[in-house]
């Protein structure tokens, strides 16, 4: 075995190694280039910003690392949001009514796994579904319009901090020490990666297969469910085209991260500095005055380049 | 040593075709039985029952002289017959050591309460395991994906060796290998049998056969035809039996290879 | 201010129309840019409430988000089950030229609402005039930190809800000629969001942060001005801050309520998709009607939104307007 060889430790450098540095550079790019980057100020406004759409991502890695896939994330954060807003509109306590939410974004996650895993539908199809339907859920229950009029605690959770670290990314920062303990170190969590490496042999070895997969659909459309709720929090209203198109800027992260969409691989570290790094980007473009429009250029390069290196990094390993 | 596997009179149809047609085997601790015959003799739809993925029609199948029962993969393997599959029951993006205790991790608990697989046991094992094989393999690996075909092989059978399995079923364990590799499974089969399994061997190459079996049982349409050890048989003999040759001789032959077959 | 009633001098020839509406249950279908949006709901329900009032079946079509294609995918099926009249909001200038002609050749009479086509060939277009409201905009900004700071200067920047929209791009416009008139009101910064209002709200915190002396803000539809209220009023900035924002949804009124946002643009939804279905009508039955009518727009502040005018156009449930039958 030749373990100090430069050709293993390249092969051992974690999956999440380039996105890491890259957001390591922008970081001190911008640190140098834009005078009120590094402030106090900015810096907890980006710990807001990263907050939801990270806590969206970890849910959706779940689904990629099971060689699955959810769309339906954005709408159900949008149909949520609107669902905990009525009915604390209607004069439910706030603990029953996130419950109450809560439960239904399970249910959700829940039937999106009977229809892939039992009745064997791909997974693209059932959440491009799902993409639709709960978005139309949200319209149909606010009538197509914003849900105000929430108790004043809910916007307070948003606002508030701990020890100057805002409580969103707090709550993103237990999900993600949640999720990894458990992919990384539970029998249940390296079974995603086992059925997303080669289902067959899941199947083979007697690992319950469906109950893995309900698992990872549970937890994307719960952590989207959260996610709606503190967006509700955030803003203080619902409306229903909240979470538009949080799902493509969700799998963006999740892929950015080391995550391959054929399943098997995919780390929450990887997701978290992904999502960061697409927060610094937006918040670097502003700060610099980039046009928006060459921002969207330069994100979508940057997810061409991080994912080509990353093919680089493996084809040189694998000494093809 | 005594029989570890007896398949006894296994009968199964799929619809109108009779994929097997009344099947008896025994198989010992410690030696490899190879099974051969052509595409379609009924070697896969045997294996897949004493593996449990199919119930027989009638006919039944004892480890240990303890009849199995409404058996399913996951309960074969409980009980010690593993299988080496065809196309490798291995998840590429697992390390090595996650691959041989994959479904049986050894865990661990934080402060009594928490739970967590303990990756520490798991390499020591492994490292230990790949050793006895003398295999090549790369133990430490982040994933086997990059192994070759015979390190794989090696992996699986580490897996059968160290759950102690008491029938392992290879099936075809060499069709995409290189000849080195080859050289390398059948080595692995013998350190199988060695450490007290029972192997059944499926395979096509009967140079290879001859070489790794200390048995062989020929089948052909749905039934054992023949079987002998691999010191008293040939090429020729096998071929004959494998391509129904037999049935084409004089009728004298017929009770004879029944007769075989009863002692088998 | 509001010149809705204009509108009524125009249709003089609707009453002779009201006698015979009892009788065939027509329909008129009303195709709005984006069903998500409060907007377009308050549309609907003026056309709902036309439909009522002149006994008509109003279909309510529109993709949930400002689609082109999927709009004009839904104009050409409405227009398949030949109804009465079409009602409908294009959500791209140049896209919806050629379909909206096409239409129009087949017969069934076409009204445009709140923003324009690429064609001539409609019935009638009736629209707020956004540029008039951009410029609104510029000058109910202008006033407030005038009265914040006792001069209009200082810079301002404004939020642009997406890109490639007749009407948000009219509004920016309006907007930035209306801030011509004041020289010392420099504009330094444009974001363009995903028109989802949590991205409007990191954009204003970071517009914020680029510039910390920034004084005002422009919004240009609800999703931005309920975004950009929330990051205001986060920072508690109300006092100092002038944030003016395009339309009135529930967020946008609770923000005006609690100072965060100083004036809101305000338009007149129900009416365009009332009076949409009264012209669609009566284009149907053959009457001739103007080509351009202008609904109007109003500049709301706290200091007035409790004015009775505005009741009915901040909050929708309020409205008991039936104009034309005074019902």
């Amino acid at each position: 075995m030749k373990d100090a060889s430069p050709r293993t430790l390249l092969h051992n450098l974690p999956v999440e190694s380039y996105v890491v540095a890259f957001t390591v550079v922008l970081w001190l790019i911008l640190a140098v280039t834009a005078p009120n980057f590094l402030t106090g100020d900015n810096i907890s406004n980006m710990m807001r910003q990263v907050s939801i759409s990270g806590i969206i991502a970890i849910g959706v890695l779940c689904t990629i690392i099971i060689a699955g896939i959810d769309l339906s994330v954005g709408s159900v954060a949008a149909f949520c949001g609107v669902l905990v807003a009525q009915l604390l509109s209607h004069g439910l306590d706030v603990p029953l009514a996130i419950v109450l939410t809560l439960a239904a974004g399970i249910l959700i996650g829940a039937l999106n796994a009977l229809s892939v895993g039992k009745l064997g539908i791909p997974a693209f199809i059932v959440t491009l579904a799902g993409l639709q339907v709960y978005r139309g859920l949200a319209l149909l229950i606010s009538g197509g319009m914003t849900v105000g009029g929430l108790p004043p605690g809910i916007k307070e959770f948003a606002r508030g901090s701990l020890f100057h670290i805002p409580n969103l990314f707090l709550t993103l920062l237990a999900v993600a020490i949640i999720v990894h303990y458990f992919l990384s170190f539970t029998r249940t969590g390296r079974y995603l990666y086992a059925l997303g490496s080669n289902s067959e042999a899941t199947r083979r070895l007697g690992i319950p297969v469906f109950r893995i997969t309900l698992i990872a659909y549970v937890l994307c459309s719960g952590l989207a469910t959260l996610a709606g709720i503190l967006l509700v929090s955030r803003l203080s209203v619902a409306s229903p085209s909240m979470g538009n198109a949080y799902e493509l800027q969700a799998i963006a992260a999740v892929v950015v991260g080391g995550a391959s969409l054929f399943g098997g691989r995919g780390t929450v570290l990887g997701t978290v500095a992904g999502a960061i790094l697409f927060t610094t980007m937006s918040n670097g473009a502003v700060l610099l005055d980039v046009d928006p429009f060459w921002e969207m250029v330069l994100e979508g390069l940057l997810i061409a380049l991080v994912v080509y290196l990353d093919n680089l990094q493996k084809k040189r390993l694998s000494g093809v | 040593m005594g029989n570890v596997l007896e398949v006894k009179g296994i009968r199964k149809s799929f619809g109108p075709v009779e994929a097997l047609r009344g099947v008896d085997l025994t198989l010992q601790s410690g030696e490899v039985l190879a099974l051969v015959g052509d595409n379609g003799a009924g070697k896969s739809t045997l294996i897949k029952h004493i593996a449990g993925v199919y119930r027989p029609d009638s006919g039944e199948i004892r480890l240990d002289g303890r009849k199995l029962d409404l058996l399913s993969p996951a309960a074969a393997r409980d009980l010690g017959i593993e299988t080496v599959f065809q196309d490798l029951a291995l998840a590429d993006d697992l390390s090595v050591g996650a691959n041989i205790f994959l479904g049986r991790e050894p865990t661990r608990r934080w402060l009594g309460i928490l739970p967590y697989i303990d990756n520490g046991l798991i390499r020591e094992e492994t490292a230990g395991l790949l050793k006895r094989l003398n295999s090549h393999v790369p133990g430490k690996a982040k994933s086997v994906a990059r192994l070759s075909g015979g390190q794989r092989q090696a992996v699986a059978i580490a897996r059968a060796i160290y759950w102690k399995a008491k029938v392992v079923i290879m099936d075809e364990p060499t069709a995409a290998l290189a000849v080195m590799e080859r050289q390398n499974v059948i080595k692995y089969a013998r350190e199988l049998a060695a450490s007290g399994a029972g192997v059944i061997y499926i395979g096509h190459n009967l140079v290879e056969i001859l070489d790794v079996a200390d048995r062989i049982a020929v089948m052909f349409r749905g039934a054992i035809v023949h079987t002998t050890t691999a010191g008293e048989t040939s090429q020729e003999t096998l071929i004959k039996y494998m391509t129904g040759y037999h049935d084409k001789q004089a009728g004298a032959q017929r009770p004879e290879q029944e007769r075989e077959k009863r002692h088998v | 201010m509001f010149r809705k009633f204009a509108l009524a001098a125009s249709v003089t020839a609707f009453p002779l129309l009201l006698a015979t509406a009892a009788q065939a249950q027509d329909t008129v279908s009303v195709i709005v840019k984006a069903t998500t949006s409060e907007y377009w709901q308050w549309v609907f329900k003026g056309a709902e409430q036309a439909g009522k009032d002149l006994n008509l079946t109003i279909e309510e079509l529109g993709s949930p988000k400002d689609d082109a294609a999927a709009q004009i995918s839904i104009l050409e099926s409405a227009a398949g089950k030949k109804p009465a009249a079409i009602v409908i909001s294009p959500t791209i200038y140049e896209a919806l030229g050629d379909p909206i002609a096409a239409v129009t050749a087949a017969g069934t009479p076409v009204i445009v609402i709140d923003s324009g086509a690429k064609t001539d060939q409609y019935a009638a277009f009736l629209t707020t005039n956004n540029e008039t409201g951009g410029r609104a905009a510029a000058d109910a900004m202008a006033q407030c930190i005038k009265e914040r700071t006792g001069k209009a200067a200082g810079k301002v920047a404004f939020l642009t809800a997406m890109a490639g929209h007749e009407s948000l791009d009219s509004r920016d416009k309006g907007f930035k000629d209306g801030l011509a008139a004041y020289p010392e009101l420099t504009l330094v910064g444009n974001r363009v969001a995903n028109n989802e209002e949590a991205e409007g709200m990191s954009l204003t915190a970071d517009m914020l942060t680029k510039d910390s002396d920034l004084v005002g803000l422009f919004a240009d539809n609800a999703q931005m001005g309920t975004g950009a209220g929330t990051a205001i009023s986060e920072k508690s900035l109300g006092d100092k801050f002038c944030l003016v924002a395009f339309d009135s949804d529930k967020g946008e009124v609770e923000h005006l309520n609690d100072g965060s946002i100083y004036a809101l643009v305000i338009q007149d939804p129900f009416m365009m998709g009332y009076a949409g279905v009264w012209y669609g009508y009566a284009a149907a039955h053959g009457v001739r009607l103007p080509r351009l009518v202008d609904t109007g727009v109003g500049v709301v502040t706290k200091a007035n939104m409790n004015d009775p005018a505005f009741a009915g156009l901040l909050d929708v449930t309020k409205r008991s307007l039936s104009p034309f039958t005074g019902k």
